[in-house]
């Protein structure tokens, strides 16, 4: 019974386990699309074109608070030349001891000119549940940016452009989706971003989010999606090279699920 | 003061760039306020009493030098964060020079500025020591507003004459009289009186005349310490409206400022609507910081009653509808006795302020809640009392507001939110509501789904996006749980409702409008393969267009279309759409106004019903259903007569498609078409 009850949770999340999305996308609105940070790994890949420096990241989600699922994920980021950047990436989701959604992460983005930049990313996913079952496959995501000017980034992202599958008796499935969005500066500290996603599964889904900078340093966020509709909250603050940044999804059945992310640059 | 008047200067010149905003434009006030309201409101909602007072100030503008914040709050189109910052301008740069100063108030845009000039000035305070009661008659506004309606074909209420079977005692004849006297803001009478269709007149239980009367004489402003005092009817708002809220509701709108409400406190009552008002006298006292308003009111509503086995009464049913047309309604008209006594204190020190109310209800008999399951915490007993917590505080760009509420010997209720100006073009509202299921009230209006305070949770949010003066963005959701049983569900449930809508505007020419709509509730599905009630969801979805031009001073347009799409899993679907062309014509150097609408609508039965705003005579406009298929048109016209006494007159038609009867019970008509006429008089001097 819990051998088929284990599954059929992790069913149920898939989609959540599987396209991760660190704190500071998630507090608004799980977006993320025409933003630009390490955590663009696991979202668009690129977004970590136009990085300056070697970053690495770290986030810990614990979901719905009164079960036992988490989330780690870890990021790093090493631009090769101001138009070449290299990623790496891994996120693991499941229920400690038992099972695992493991997706390991390959990014590469390149910047063509002042506004286009685009990016891949090969990914590794690994379905397990002890004593039970295991799988995997390869994916591979492609993802576009470009900059209308210095306030408004488009972005757009197809997964799982190769159309990989576990076997089909395994109960989950890598997604395949189609995104768009933006990422709007209305001024310095304030910032607004919406993307929708077209999944053949789950149909559409739109999600909206704003970031509102209480100095140059504090940051609150806040957002919704409509599929599951739930909304997000979050907090970030910088210092000096550091940024920790905290979210929550609040999923109006499943309830709270906070998460804390930490990044460095060099 | 050098300073100030620099300023002065300064705002002068930069207001020569700005189109003059005459005081004597036409603004259509109800239609304004109808933006604000939610559709699902009943047909027949009054506005009259917001009208009344802000045609009130449209002739004796309010004096922004001496305006209170719950004045301020009269003029409901102004966020209470905007009321906040214009009362915060006044207090550190001192009093109005000019009402071009407006325009140095962070928080007010272009367009609110606008607006309020139609209804503020600036100008010496008028003095009591200097007023003499033959003045006061000489000097008041004072008006006389005659109404006459029905509905021209007769409805099976009217044509029973069997005496033993429920039918309509009076006729279909509706009239309606107002009477008004307005000095200068500081003194206001007013009178009202009305029947409704099918209510007998100088007949029954009506010997007097009219069902309805109602009145007040409301004296402002008497000395420093007396703001206020009103004897007759009256309504009073405080905090988020978790204890008090008689009169007009604002809830989730386009306009997402409403979510934070601004309690407009002790206001004379003047609407027609026969319930939810206080009748008795009450006051509102200023002592250093504080503002005391005690309240005693003795309220005869409508309802069942019977003899209890222990020799007192029972309240089986209180009807709020006003109407008392048929021998059962008879029987309930005015057969309870409730009294209301309480007090609210409201303290404000800088931009915070606290208060506390307490309201006392009780009954001539016990209320004796329903048997259902769902009802199972609604009140029940002779009296009731409510304590209650709110506060508001404005942090530099953020309103904080809320309110907590406890009903004795039941749960508690509390609200909280934030509206933030997060940028002069961005606005953003998160609030919070926490409704128990045994939360008791009966004058409690604030922000929810529900129709009552209590068994409720959610979280709603908006924002609202001006990019430029032409282009307004407002999106709002909300996401809410119902945690006990209600009406036609049987389980804890819940719902969404997802708002979003696009407003592209020529400056005082016209407008196009896209909005879209997504509601989600839960309901009863009783499938064949069960004997109980599983729980399904039913979404509805809304999108309209419009279309609004001004083509030149004489002629104007609306264009409408609708769709509905009404969805419940596992049962039913259903479509609906409506189209409707508004042609409005002014002439006769504006002594003539008339609008007309022809409108076609489709709808698969009444879950796919479509609301539309509907003008029509002063003070009646309001937001009808549009369902099955059909024709509706009306006709409105506005004579001025003379200078001083105006004529408005409408009739509207009705023919479905398709149908033999319409309508069912007392108010069945048989044929396919229903017809109403309205004449409405005003004479002011």
């Amino acid at each position: 019974m819990v051998c088929r009850l284990i599954p059929s949770l992790l069913f149920a999340l898939n989609l959540h386990a599987q396209t991760f999305n660190a704190a500071p996308f998630l507090g608004m609105g799980n977006t993320g699309l025409g933003q630009t940070a390490v955590y663009s790994i696991s979202n668009n890949p690129t977004g970590i074109a136009s990085l300056d420096e070697v970053q690495v990241a770290a986030a810990y989600q614990y979901h719905f608070l009164s079960s036992e699922i988490r989330t780690q994920a870890v990021y790093f980021a090493m631009p090769l030349s101001e138009t070449h950047t290299l990623a790496l990436g891994a996120n693991n989701h499941g229920l400690q001891g038992v099972s695992s959604l493991l997706t390991l992460r390959g990014a590469y983005a390149r910047c063509f000119g002042q506004s286009f930049s685009a990016g891949i990313s090969v990914n590794y996913h690994r379905y397990y549940v002890k004593n039970y079952d295991s799988d995997h496959t390869v994916s591979l995501d492609l993802g576009f940016q470009y900059a209308i000017d210095e306030r408004l980034i488009l972005g757009a992202l197809a997964r799982n452009v190769s159309r990989a599958s576990y076997r089909d008796d395994v109960l989950q499935y890598v997604p395949t989706e189609y995104g768009m969005g933006f990422c709007y500066t209305l001024v310095e500290g304030l910032r607004i971003a919406s993307d929708v996603y077209y999944d053949p599964h789950t149909k559409f889904d739109y999600r909206g989010g704003i970031e509102y900078g209480i100095d140059s340093r504090i940051f609150l966020r806040g957002g919704a999606a409509s599929h599951p509709l739930q909304y997000f909250a979050g907090a970030g603050i910088v210092w000096k090279n550091i940024r920790a940044d905290m979210a929550s999804s609040f999923h109006p059945r499943l309830g709270t699920s906070p998460q804390l992310a930490l990044a460095y640059g060099f | 003061m050098v300073f100030r008047c620099g300023i002065y200067i300064a705002l002068s010149l930069l207001c020569v760039t700005l189109p003059c905003f005459s005081q004597q434009e036409a603004v259509d006030l109800e239609e304004l306020l109808m933006e604000a309201l939610p559709e699902e409101l009943s047909e027949d909602v009054d506005m009259s009493e917001v009208i009344d007072r802000l045609l009130d100030y449209q002739k004796k503008p309010l004096n922004l030098n001496t305006a209170d914040e719950k004045q301020l709050a009269d003029l409901v189109f102004l966020s209470p964060k905007q009321i906040e910052s214009l009362l915060y301008h006044r207090m550190i740069a001192g009093e109005f020079l000019s009402i071009l100063e407006l325009q140095g108030i962070r928080d007010l845009d272009f367009q609110t500025i606008q607006l309020l000039r139609l209804f503020v000035d600036v100008k010496p305070p008028v003095l009591w020591k200097n007023l003499k009661t033959k003045d006061v008659w000489k000097e008041a506004d004072q008006m006389i507003l005659l109404r006459y309606g029905r509905m021209i074909e007769k409805q099976q209420g009217y044509m029973i004459e069997d005496e033993n079977r429920s039918r309509y005692l009076g006729d279909p004849n509706r009239y309606s009289v107002r009477y008004r006297l307005n000095y200068d803001n500081k003194i206001r009478l007013a009178l009202n009186m009305e029947k409704d269709a099918g209510e007998p007149f100088f007949q029954e239980k009506q010997r007097l005349g009219f069902d309805f009367y109602s009145g007040h004489l409301a004296v402002q402003e008497i000395n420093r310490h007396v703001k206020q005092i009103v004897v007759g009817d009256y309504a009073l708002q405080f905090g988020q409206g978790l204890i008090l809220w008689n009169g007009l509701s604002f809830g989730k709108s386009a306009w997402i400022s409403s979510a934070a409400r601004q309690g407009r406190g002790l206001v004379p009552y003047s609407s027609m609507n026969e319930s939810n008002f206080h009748r008795g006298i009450s006051g509102t006292f200023a002592l250093g910081q504080f503002e005391v308003t005690p309240f005693v009111s003795y309220n005869r509503l409508s309802g069942k009653v019977e003899p209890s086995e222990e020799g007192g009464a029972t309240i089986t049913t209180i009807n709020y509808s006003g109407l008392h047309r048929t021998p059962t309604e008879q029987s309930y008209r005015k057969a309870i006795g409730q009294l209301n006594y309480g007090t609210n204190i409201a303290y404000s020190y800088q931009r915070l302020k606290v208060g506390l109310t307490y309201l006392s209800t009780s009954f001539t008999g016990t209320v004796e809640r329903g048997t259902n399951l769902y009802q199972q915490f609604d009140f029940e007993g002779k009296s009731l009392q409510q304590l209650g917590l709110h506060y508001n505080y404005t942090y530099r760009n953020l309103y904080l507001f809320g309110e907590a509420a406890k009903s004795f010997g039941g749960g508690s209720a509390v609200n909280s939110g934030i509206l933030a100006s997060l940028h002069p073009k961005l606005s953003a509202v998160v609030h919070y509501r926490n409704y128990a299921r045994d939360y008791r009230q009966f004058y409690a209006r604030s922000l929810g789904e529900g129709s009552q305070v209590g068994n409720e949770k959610g979280v709603y949010s908006g924002l609202v996006y001006h990019p430029s003066r032409k282009i307004e963005w407002v999106a709002y959701m909300d996401v809410f749980h119902f945690p006990w049983l209600r009406y036609r569900v049987d389980a804890p449930s819940q719902g969404t409702d997802f708002l979003t809508q696009f407003t592209y505007s020529w400056y005082k020419k016209g407008a196009i409008k896209v909005r879209y709509r997504q509601r989600l509730r839960q309901e009863n599905l009783l499938p064949d393969t069960r004997h109980e009630n599983l729980l399904a969801d039913v979404v509805r979805n809304q999108l309209r267009l419009e279309f609004q031009y001004k083509w030149s001073d004489t002629w104007s347009t609306r264009s409408r279309l609708e769709g509905s799409r009404y969805d419940k899993e596992q049962e039913e679907n259903a479509r609906g759409w409506l189209i409707y062309q508004d042609v409005a014509w002014r002439g006769l150097r504006g002594k003539v106004q008339s609008n007309v609408r022809m409108a076609f609508f489709d709808t698969q039965g009444y879950n796919a019903r479509i609301y539309a705003y509907e003008s029509n005579v002063l003070y009646a406009s309001g937001f009808p259903m549009y369902y099955d298929k059909g024709i509706r048109a009306y006709w409105n016209v506005r004579w001025r007569l003379l200078r001083k006494m105006d004529l408005w007159a409408r009739y509207a038609i009705t023919k479905y498609a398709d149908k033999e009867e319409i309508g069912s019970g007392l108010d069945r008509i048989d044929g396919d078409k229903r017809s109403d006429i309205t004449i409405q008089l005003r004479w002011q001097w």
